[in-house]
Order: C-alpha cells, then sequence, then structure tokens
C-alpha cells in the first residue's frame, strides 16, 4: 500500500455546536490517486472538502499533509486546487486570466505564465477562447477553464465539489474520461465529491461511501460494487432486491437464509449466528429468468417491463409481495414477455449478500 | 386558413404599456426642462413693458433713423409704463447698453406721459439722443427677445458695450465660476466621504446573519425616512455654537472656545454625508450582496492572500456598485440647496442658492434659468462620463 499523502485522523465538524456533520473521521488519501467521496446529500461530503481546503477548521481531530499538520495553514498557503461547483470563475477576468491567476499570485514571470496558461489550455481543449469571459462560455467550456485553473500551478491536491452537476448528460460522461485522463496524465492526486454512484465506479480508483458524516465503505469501485460491506452501500450503490429472512445454516462464508419467498443462499458480509435476522441484496443482473417449470431459487409473476435501449429492466413480484428487479436481454420476437406471467428467478449463491438486521 | 392578425402588433402593446409613464415625462419632465433652456436665453421682461415698441423696432432693419411708427410707440408705450411707474425698468436695462439713454427715456416717459398727443418731431426734439441713429439701434439691440446675456453672465461673461465682444466680468461681479467649483469641490468631498464611510459598512453588513442585516439595514435606511429640512434643522440644532456638540466638548474641556461647525464648509458637508449616506451605501450594498462568497474562497485556495484577493477579486466585482452609488450622490450634491442654505455661511452656498435667490429675491426667471442650465449641463456631463465608463465595468456580467 502506498503512503498516505493526506490523513485527516479523528476529524469531527460541528457549525452550531449541536450537530455533527463529520464524527471522528480517519481517512488516508494515497499520493496520485483518484479518491471519490460519494454519499447522498447533506452526508458531510463539502464540509470535509471545505476542511480540506482550509475554508473551515475541523471542531476536533487534525489533518496531515505529507506528515504535518495543517488544520491551521490558511487556503492560500496549502497548494490546494479546488474546483467548485458553480466553477466561480473570475467574471471579470478573461479566460487566459483566470487561468494565469494562481501562477500571478505566486510571481511566475510574464513570460512562463503566458506558456504554462496556454499549454494548459491546449490540454482541456480550450485554446481558442483564451480572450473571452466566463459568460461568454458554454457550461462545458466554463468547466474546463476551472478545471485548467485549478492546475495549472500544479498543486499538491485537487479538491473537486461536484464539478459535472450542471452539465448535460452526454457532455458529463465526456468530461469524466477526460479529467480522469487528465489526472494520470499530470500525476496529481484528486479528492473528488459526487452524489452520481455511476461517476463515481467510473472515475474513482477508490470511492468512500459516506452516510451522516461516516465513511461507511472505503475500496476500489469494483470492490464497493461486489462486495459492499453493509446494507446502507449496496442499497445506495447500483439497485438492489431485497429479501428479508432468518439464518437457518451457516456454511463456511455463506449461510441459507430462509425467507418467505423460499430458502435463499448467500454470502455473509459479516460473521453471522445461526437464527440471525438478515436482509439478502441480489442486483438485478445477477439474475437469471426461468421457465415457471424450471428449479428456482424465488419466484414472482412480471408486473412491468421498461425499456432501456440495449436491455429491459423488469419488476416481478413474489407470491408475498416483494419487488424484485431483473435486468434481462432484449428478447427475440418469438418469444416475447408478458406481464402477468409466472418465472422462475435464480442466481449464484456468490452474488447473494446476507446483512445483519437489527431486530 | 389565415389566422387573423391581432388587434395590436406586440410592440404596439409595449408602446401601449409605455404611454403614460411616457406623458407622464413629457408633461412633467421634458416640457418644463425645454421652458427652462427658453427661459435662459428669452428676455420676456421689456416686451412685457413695451409690446408695441418692440414689435416695431423688430420690424425696423436697423439702418438709418427709425420710421415714424417706431417713435410713435415709443411715446405711447412709455407713456403707459410710467403710469404703472415701470418706465424706469426700461429705462435702467437700456441705460446697460447707453448711459445716455437712461435720462433721455425717462424724459420721453414724462413728456408723453404729460401730453399723449405729442408729435414725432416733438418726441425727437425732447433729446439730442433721439436724433442720433445709433443710439435707436442700441435700443433696438436692448429690445430683441433673445439673448445670450443670461448665459454668459450664469459663466461670469458679459458683451462689451461697445464691441459687442464676449469679455469677463469685472473680478468684483464673477461669482458663478467660482461657485460652481465650489458646487463641484462640495460635492466631491461628500461623495468621497459617503464612499469611505458606506464600503465597509456594506462590506460588514452582507456578511452578517439575516435577522442582523434587516436590524442594520433599517438603521442605515433611517435617515432616509426623515425630511431634509428636518435633518438639516437638527443638524444645525447639535452643531450651532452653543449647541450641543460645543456644549459637551466645552464641558468635558477638550476644547477650550466653541468649535465653528454651523456657517461653515465643514458643517455643510457633514450634514450632507449625513444626508447622502444610504444613496451611497444601497447600490454598494445590492450589487455586494450579488457576489458570491466563492469567488474570493476561489482566489484564496488559488493562492492568493486575503487582500489580494480582495483588490483584484472583489473589489473589481463591486465597483459598477461603487460607481453608481457615487454617481447618484455626487448629481444629488450638485443640487443641494436646504442644507448648505442652513448650515453654511455665505462663502458655503452652493449653485442651487443662486437658482432659488435669482428666482425669489430678483424675481429674475432667465438669470435663475442660466444658473439651472449651467446645473443641468454639467449632471449631464458627469452621467455621460459615468455612461461610457460603467459598461466597460457590467461587460464582466456578460
Ligand atoms: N456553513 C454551514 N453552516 C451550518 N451548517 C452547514 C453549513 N454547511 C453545511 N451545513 C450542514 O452540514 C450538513 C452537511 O453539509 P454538506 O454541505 O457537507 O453536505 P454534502 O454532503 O456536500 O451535501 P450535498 O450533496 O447536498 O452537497 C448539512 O446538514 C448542512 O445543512
Ligand atoms: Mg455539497
Amino acid at each position: 500500500m502506498t503512503e498516505a499523502f493526506v490523513s485527516l485522523r479523528g476529524v469531527s465538524k460541528s457549525y452550531d455546536g449541536l450537530v455533527r456533520v463529520v464524527e471522528q473521521l480517519d481517512l488516508d488519501i494515497r499520493q496520485k490517486e483518484f479518491l471519490t467521496l460519494l454519499g447522498p446529500s447533506g452526508s458531510g461530503k463539502t464540509t470535509i472538502l471545505t476542511m480540506l481546503a482550509g475554508f473551515e477548521t475541523p471542531s476536533s481531530g487534525e489533518i496531515y499533509m505529507s506528515g504535518k499538520p495543517i488544520s491551521h495553514v490558511p487556503p492560500h498557503g496549502r497548494n490546494i486546487g479546488v474546483v467548485f461547483q458553480n466553477y466561480a470563475l473570475f467574471p471579470h477576468l478573461t479566460v487566459a486570466q483566470n487561468v494565469g491567476f494562481p501562477l500571478e499570485v505566486r510571481g511566475v514571470a510574464q513570460s512562463e505564465r503566458e506558456k504554462r496558461v496556454r499549454d494548459m489550455l491546449e490540454m482541456v481543449g480550450l485554446s481558442q477562447h483564451v480572450a473571452r469571459y466566463p459568460a461568454q462560455l458554454s457550461g462545458g467550456q466554463q468547466q474546463r477553464v476551472a478545471l485548467a485553473r485549478a492546475l495549472v500551478f500544479h498543486p499538491d491536491l485537487v479538491l473537486m465539489d461536484e464539478p459535472l452537476g450542471a452539465l448535460d448528460n452526454a457532455l458529463r460522461k465526456r468530461m469524466q474520461i477526460e479529467i480522469k485522463a487528465l489526472q494520470r496524465r499530470l500525476g496529481v492526486t484528486v479528492v473528488f465529491v459526487t452524489h452520481d454512484q455511476g461517476e463515481a465506479l467510473v472515475m474513482s480508483d477508490r470511492v468512500a461511501v459516506f452516510d451522516k458524516g461516516r465513511i461507511q465503505q472505503i475500496a476500489p469501485p469494483q470492490e464497493i460494487y461486489a462486495r459492499p460491506s453493509n446494507a446502507f452501500v449496496a442499497e445506495f450503490i447500483g439497485e438492489t432486491s431485497w429479501f428479508l429472512g432468518e439464518v437457518s445454516a451457516i456454511e463456511g462464508e455463506e449461510c441459507v437464509v430462509d425467507t418467505p419467498a423460499g430458502k435463499i443462499r448467500a454470502r455473509a458480509a459479516s460473521p453471522l449466528q445461526q437464527g440471525a435476522l438478515v436482509r439478502v441484496a441480489v442486483r438485478p443482473e445477477d439474475i437469471n429468468l426461468v421457465g415457471p417449470d424450471t428449479p428456482a431459487t424465488v419466484r414472482g409473476v412480471l408486473e412491468d417491463t421498461t425499456y432501456l435501449g440495449d436491455h429491459l429492466m423488469l419488476t416481478l413480484r413474489t407470491a408475498i409481495g416483494t419487488a424484485v428487479s431483473v435486468k434481462a436481454p432484449k428478447p427475440g420476437q418469438s418469444n416475447p414477455l408478458r406481464v402477468g406471467e409466472e418465472f422462475g428467478l435464480s442466481w449464484e449463491a456468490h452474488h447473494a449478500v446476507a446483512f445483519a438486521e437489527e431486530r | 386558413m389565415a389566422t387573423p392578425a391581432p388587434f395590436l402588433s406586440a410592440r404596439g402593446k409595449l408602446v401601449l404599456l409605455a404611454l403614460p409613464m411616457l406623458l407622464f415625462m413629457l408633461l412633467f419632465f421634458f416640457i418644463p426642462v425645454g421652458s427652462l433652456l427658453v427661459r435662459a436665453v428669452q428676455d420676456p421682461e421689456l416686451g412685457a413693458i413695451a409690446p408695441n415698441l418692440q414689435r416695431e423696432l423688430r420690424a425696423w432693419d436697423g439702418q438709418g433713423t427709425p420710421p415714424d411708427s417706431v417713435v410713435l410707440a415709443l411715446r405711447d408705450d412709455l407713456a403707459a409704463a410710467q403710469k404703472d411707474r415701470r418706465a424706469a425698468i426700461v429705462a435702467k436695462r437700456a441705460a446697460e447698453a447707453d448711459p445716455k439713454l437712461r435720462p433721455a427715456i425717462m424724459d420721453a416717459a414724462k413728456a408723453s406721459l404729460a401730453d399723449p398727443q405729442l408729435s414725432v418731431q416733438a418726441v425727437l426734439n425732447l433729446d439730442p439722443v433721439w436724433r442720433d441713429a445709433a443710439c435707436w439701434t442700441r435700443l433696438r439691440d436692448v429690445f430683441a427677445p433673445f439673448t445670450d446675456r443670461y448665459l454668459l453672465s450664469a459663466l461670469d461673461l458679459k458683451r462689451d458695450r461697445d464691441t459687442q465682444e464676449i469679455v469677463k466680468v469685472a473680478p468684483d461681479q464673477a461669482i458663478f465660476l467660482a461657485t460652481l467649483q465650489r458646487t463641484l469641490g462640495v460635492s466631491l468631498a461628500v461623495t468621497l466621504i459617503c464612499l469611505l464611510l458606506a464600503y465597509p459598512l456594506a462590506y460588514v453588513v452582507v456578511r452578517q446573519g439575516p435577522v442582523m442585516q434587516a436590524l442594520m439595514l433599517t438603521f442605515v435606511m433611517l435617515p432616509f425616512w426623515t425630511s431634509i429640512l428636518v435633518r438639516s434643522a437638527a443638524w444645525l440644532v447639535l452643531l450651532q455654537t452653543h449647541g450641543v456638540v460645543n456644549e459637551t466638548l466645552m464641558s468635558l474641556s477638550i476644547i477650550s472656545e466653541p468649535l465653528k461647525l454651523v456657517y461653515s464648509r465643514s458643517g455643510t458637508i457633514l450634514a450632507m454625508v449625513h444626508i447622502q449616506l444610504p444613496f451611497t451605501f444601497l447600490p454598494i450594498y445590492s450589487v455586494m450582496k450579488s457576489v458570491p462568497d466563492s469567488y474570493v474562497r476561489a482566489a484564496q485556495s488559488l493562492g492568493a492572500k486575503p487582500f489580494y484577493a480582495f483588490r483584484r477579486i472583489y473589489l473589481p466585482q463591486t465597483l459598477p456598485g461603487v460607481a453608481a452609488g457615487c454617481l447618484l450622490t455626487f448629481i444629488l450634491c450638485l443640487g443641494y440647496y436646504i442644507t448648505p442654505a442652513l448650515l453654511g455661511g455665505p462663502a458655503d452656498q452652493l449653485l442651487s442658492y443662486y437658482v432659488a435667490y435669482y428666482l425669489n429675491q430678483e424675481v429674475n426667471w432667465s438669470m435663475a434659468s442660466a444658473v439651472a442650465l449651467m446645473l443641468l449641463v454639467v449632471t449631464l456631463v458627469i452621467y455621460t462620463i459615468y455612461a461610457r465608463f460603467v459598461p466597460v465595468l457590467r461587460q464582466v456580467e456578460g
């Protein structure tokens, strides 16, 4: 494992002295990694970023950068680039002046400054618009300027707070790839905030899932998706169908769960006791649809189909009323799926995960 | 099928909506201002006293000796004027062109009143002036319905009696340019002091919570809701020689003699600043409210120290408010009358004082108009400068 570059140790933050928006946070940010903070609105993502940037100080705990505490270093002394959600481009400066600003404050000579600004703007594909004012640019172009401005002074760390939130879907997809490529190329450490799980999975080296000011899981995207460590993460990332039941047998990593819909084999997310109440999560793409007479884990009646271009999302309802989402390939003309038909649903045991549930 | 043409085009509707305002502007702004401009070059005084004489003089081409009709009009109008004791006004005005005309007119007026049937020859024989063609020409010029004399004297200039060339008036009569300079100086001082007070204040106010902000705004606005007359009078009470301020300072032994706070420049400026502060404050405040914190934060995260971030990022974005607030205050200051009249000494009066003086004391509308016109021109010039520069500032908002 790489040495931690930035470390948060026991960091808590409260704005009003009553509610802790960030709670006893321990987080290591590695050199050159792309770390995404993912979580629902109000989970404290922006607060963590503002503490890293130095706009807010932690109520308790300490932030270290390269081993040195920085909680009381002012923002301008931190060498951290920030891309704000609304970009915060200076409206009275041109694109070139905006991007040149961090160099200007660092006293970089005019000629050197112009060259670096030019190179940076070329890198983000904006060379033609240097003399324009931010108000004369499209949202995507403004985004690129903000990016160039946050990168041009070779910061140790770049913070981005939902930088793609204001862009349309297609542009957002493109910018995700471009930002990721740029980050690799420049070898810069990025902490990225989003509440879009797709974005987090596409861009990150590691994803930290937050809820109520606490890290729920921090892991590479594949692991977050495939091996969520608790029910919140499983629910928040990707689509999930849930079965509530009681553990009736334990076989190594796996357990058998008795649910009203039938017996389900599942991998235990944490060590479980026999008789424990659990929720079993299954992803739509792991479920196979079989004919009504074929043996299957559970059975359900097709209730709804949603056409999504390259595939269908089916909603089935089991006898006891649990809704199950199933991802299915587009059906051939010969055997269309009919609403009201009964199907069997089956999956491999290791695709189902059982989470302990409070009784 | 063609849709029926709407009763009014979209443009027509807009014009219709703006019509009441346009009418209002026409009736209460453009027409009064226009008549003001005309007043400044019009000379209605003599025409009102001697309408026939004016008509006949203007009908005459001014060459050689005047026809009899002019002489008869002189006789009749002067007789009528003498009856109302107004012939002296004509004589005084004529004397400005030629001193010899004054006794000649007074004599002619008395003689005509005594004998309304005086013959042309008898009139001409009353005084050698009437046999001098050049004097008649001068009288004709005196009766010109339009004149630049008021405009010129508002600029401390006049036409030389003999050469008709524009020359400076004697230094002891030159008051207007000095007053204009004083008006500009006082307005500038008030504007600058207001800016120095309002900018930091607005900066503090926008950084308060909503409750505190509302409270602070109320305090700033409080003077706004009291009449200028009342406030100027209140300052008089506070600042006069044995007023609250002087008495307090003296009882605290900070000063031994009362300070001259009223009937002085400083008292005038103090009271004007107090009145103008909300006008400067509000535009700055509203612009500051629209500048989000994130700009300064961004600047700091990019490495700018707080003061640099303020100077390079925050200040330029608030300049449109500064420009608007200062313009408003400066232009309003140019027109101040009551406050300098109450709190200023004789040497602290601004241009408006002379407008009022000519209207109320001298009843010389033309002179009042000429001074007011000067004020209007200065205001327009300043506004034009503002309009030239502020689009440059506004451009940033796209
Ligand atoms: N300046 C502030 N003063 C008081 N409370 C604040 C302040 N900033 C944030 N909060 C509160 O802290 C909590 C976390 O806010 P934060 O902005 O960190 O959430 P977030 O995860 O970024 O949410 P979002 O995805 O909506 O941006 C919220 O309940 C918010 O109301
Ligand atoms: Mg946020």
